[in-house]
């Protein structure tokens, strides 16, 4: 089997999509994403929409180009539109023609506007990660043949080859938060084990004891241990800490 | 032989880290000689940089020791690892160059200890810590054994980042802190010679080169008060 060109253009295309380096700038990759899109199949432009939190309020997040950036703020303008139906469906949106129905009558305000601009039909894929959808990858077309039901695949396929960086940027930063806390976790540590050394001298007590005399106070003023520790590394001991045993 | 189990103790890691569990699963010991290696550490860096010996064989003859060797004379393999975000290799302490580590090369020759492995244990653009191994025989560390090594790394990276977090932070349960009594002692000398922590901590690492003892017996004997430094230097 010989590869064609367009073949390689594709295996290329998801592979940029897929390996990002480390950080990378997930704007950027969406927008690639709506380059990809635009390259790879018969379509005019290419947008992503994404779902807030709310589950209700769609954002637009990047474009091909300016025609579709304002056919997104058109949508926004109108509360109606494919790439707001897209985005809170979590799935895919067959090809649908704005001059008829049921596109024509599903977006009676949007459809007009479109066909001015020169957009006819309409299409979007899911755009997610593994366990949460994120939004849409919104394709329109300005000239037939639209989308057909492989081109619709291939686009599927270069939303989860986005997808699939996401997660991994996603996965980073989960693991970034919590090797975060674990450090910070240690420095308190630290703090408590020279704070406790304090107490120890200045009183002449063993550790055990200058360790609960310290917990006592902090929990007893709903300090935190390792502030009240950190205060007392400095020098700056709380007075009734250093009174004779309660 | 050696290479399966250490595919099953991979295995097997794998799967504690998957429901969650931390470094106290993995055996430093077993660990250590399939790896063909003689002591393995890990150290867990805090968010100001300090790196503290976080998991190690309880019976590790020197592996321990050679950490705390590092941390008094502020020079040696793991604290280049953790610097440098690379990993570092010296295949005969003995021979090493003398402008390598002037310090600890000659005082890790007084140990068993011939070859070091340091890998650092690195999260995106962040450093977790390192993992050391330590062998009694110089020579070289054979790609397999480097590949292996690597491996046990990245597992073990995963185990760390199941740390309890508040047990480490109180230290009433989670991992041993090696050093404890280092920091213990740190704060008591603070009290006693009116300096600040890390004047405390160089004045600690100072009198155990000077005296040529273990890091941590200086810091007992000022805890359990048989040792008073003097306030000048």
């Amino acid at each position: 089997m010989t590869t064609t060109n367009r073949e390689l253009l594709i295996a290329q295309g998801v592979l940029d999509l897929a390996d990002r380096p480390a950080g990378f700038d997930p704007l950027e990759l969406l927008h690639d994403l709506t380059a990809q899109a635009v390259a790879l199949l018969p379509v005019r432009s290419a947008g992503i929409t994404v779902l807030e939190p709310d589950g209700n309020t769609v954002v637009y997040v990047t474009a091909s180009d300016e025609l579709c950036l304002a056919l997104e703020e058109d949508q926004s303008e109108l509360n109606e539109g494919p790439c707001l139906d897209s985005a809170r469906a979590h799935r895919a949106l067959p090809v649908l023609s704005l001059s008829e129905p049921p596109g024509s009558i599903r977006w009676p305000r949007f459809a007009p506007r479109a066909r001015r601009a020169g957009i006819t039909a309409v299409a979007a894929v899911n755009l997610h990660l593994p366990q949460l959808s994120l939004g849409a990858l919104n394709l329109l077309m300005a000239e037939q043949p639209y989308l057909g039901g492989q081109d619709l695949r291939l686009a599927q396929t270069l939303a989860d080859a986005a997808g699939t960086a996401l997660a991994f940027r996603q996965q980073l930063a989960d693991k970034d938060q919590v090797l975060e806390q674990l450090q910070t976790a240690l420095d308190s540590r630290l703090v408590i084990e020279q704070a406790k050394g304090v107490l120890s001298a200045r009183l002449s007590v063993d550790m055990d004891d200058a360790f609960q005399r310290l917990r006592a106070y902090a929990r007893s003023r709903q300090q935190k241990l390792t502030d009240l520790s950190a205060r007392v590394t400095r020098g700056d001991v709380p007075a009734d800490l250093l009174t004779p045993v309660r | 032989m050696v290479r399966g189990e250490f595919t099953d103790l991979l295995d097997s890691l794998h799967r504690a880290a998957g429901t969650g569990s931390d470094l106290s699963a993995a055996p430093a010991d077993e660990a250590a000689r399939l790896l063909r290696l003689d002591a393995l550490t890990l150290a867990l860096r805090s968010r100001r940089g300090a790196l503290e010996l976080l998991w190690a064989d309880p019976a590790d003859p020197f592996g321990p020791e050679l950490e705390d060797m590092q941390y008094t004379l502020g020079e040696g393999p793991t604290l280049d690892a953790a610097r440098t975000r690379r990993t570092v290799i010296e295949t005969d302490l003995g021979a090493a160059p003398g402008s390598r580590w002037p310090l600890f090369a000659p005082a890790a020759c007084r140990t068993p200890a011939r070859a070091v492995i340091a890998v650092p244990l690195l999260l995106g653009a962040a450093t977790a810590g390192v993992l050391t191994g330590y062998r009694t025989a110089p020579g070289p560390f054979p790609e397999r054994q480097y590949q292996d090594f690597a491996r046990f790394a990245r597992v073990a990276l995963e185990l760390l980042l199941h740390t309890p977090t508040h047990a480490l932070a109180d230290g009433t349960q989670g991992p041993d802190l090696h050093r404890a009594a280092v920091h213990q002692a740190a704060g008591m000398l603070t009290a006693q010679l009116d300096v600040s922590i890390d004047e405390a901590l160089v004045r600690l690492r100072a009198h155990a080169w000077r005296h040529d003892l273990p890091l941590l017996h200086v810091a007992r004997a000022i805890v359990s008060r048989r040792l008073r430094l003097s306030p000048d230097r």
